[in-house]
């Protein structure tokens, strides 16, 4: 994966676009989430918001992510970038890397199904908004 | 739902998906992904034995890491998922080899497994110790998946087949060569 040759401003643009959705989906989703959990809102957020350290993971979190996608989807070959190829080179990541580890450890400690839906389902939309992002930027 | 239509309409759009995933599927060679799957397996499977008491401790207590049967058949589905996900990103990436293998794996644990991992548990409020415990399985995991199939593939039995071009058009035959 040649690093140095990425477009560094779509991957940042696909960074803040993807956690922004996450900051949404986790508003909107926020007390099912803490359901599935089974903990309150409370005891997981104190003062009601995610502390900035967990914030801040998540967005460097993202900007790897989004690196390493653009990195993938350069691969492509020549004459292949598209937003179709990039969301399906995305999906492909998300069901060998993602959805698989989720599965698998939420499923050993015990984790309700809907954890790992809600936090799979977050996932796919952070890839899939990367990959329109990469897409529609070039990489 | 009219699947037929929605098959078409997914046509139209430029998805043809059963007959893509047919035919991905059509490439993908057993042999190497039960290899790579029972690698996998046997590595965690050592690693947790070792830290495993650590692991309960930070995870917590009620059915934490009872071997369920529904969970290993989930594992071992991921597990498969990951070694044919893995094997097409080294030929996607044009990596081959033993070391091909490491580096791939070691490229996805940075960029997708380790960065979910951090988040989901950060967000969680797990201790650290649980992710860097269930962050170096999954690096041992994939670079033991990596090992395997990039050796394998040295010995022609890589993870994805190789395409074989379409003989659509015969090739022209070749002039009789005169002695000389």
């Amino acid at each position: 994966m040649n690093v140095g040759g990425i477009n560094h401003l779509a991957v940042v643009a696909a960074a803040v676009a993807s956690w922004i959705f996450g900051a949404i989906y986790y508003g909107v989703l926020g007390a099912q989430w803490a359901a599935a959990v089974g903990k309150s809102k409370d005891e997981l957020m104190p003062g009601g918001r995610p502390t900035t350290a967990t914030l801040l993971i998540s967005f460097i979190a993202q900007i790897v992510m989004a690196e390493m996608l653009a990195g993938s989807i350069a691969h492509l070959g020549v004459g292949q970038l598209s937003v179709k190829n990039a969301m399906i080179s995305a999906a492909f990541i998300w069901v060998g890397f993602v959805l698989t580890v989720l599965v698998t450890t939420h499923g050993y400690q015990g984790n309700k199904r809907s954890l790992t839906l809600i936090d799979g389902a977050h996932w796919l939309g952070v890839l899939l908004i990367q990959a329109l992002v990469v897409g529609l930027m070039g990489v | 739902m009219d699947v037929t239509s929605l098959e078409a309409r997914l046509k139209a759009m430029g998805l043809d998906l059963p007959a893509r995933a047919a035919e991905w599927v059509s490439h993908i060679n057993s042999t190497a992904v039960l290899a790579a799957l029972i690698g996998g397996w046997v590595v965690g499977w050592i690693w947790y034995a070792l830290v495993g008491n650590v692991w309960k401790e930070s995870v917590g207590t009620g059915k934490v890491g009872e071997f369920t049967p529904r969970r290993q058949i989930f594992g071992g589905i991921a597990q498969v998922l990951m070694t044919i996900m893995l094997g097409s990103f080294m030929v996607r990436l044009g990596y081959d080899g033993w070391g091909g293998g490491i580096h791939t794996a070691w490229l996805l644990w940075v960029g997708f497994v380790m960065p979910t991992i951090l988040v989901n548990y950060a967000n969680l409020g797990k201790r650290l110790g649980l992710t860097l415990i269930d962050g170096i399985h999954w690096l041992l995991v994939l670079t033991t998946m990596g090992i395997i199939i990039g050796g394998l593939n040295d010995l022609g039995i890589g993870v994805v087949k190789p395409v074989k071009p379409a003989a659509a058009t015969p090739a022209p035959a070749e002039p009789a060569k005169t002695g000389g």
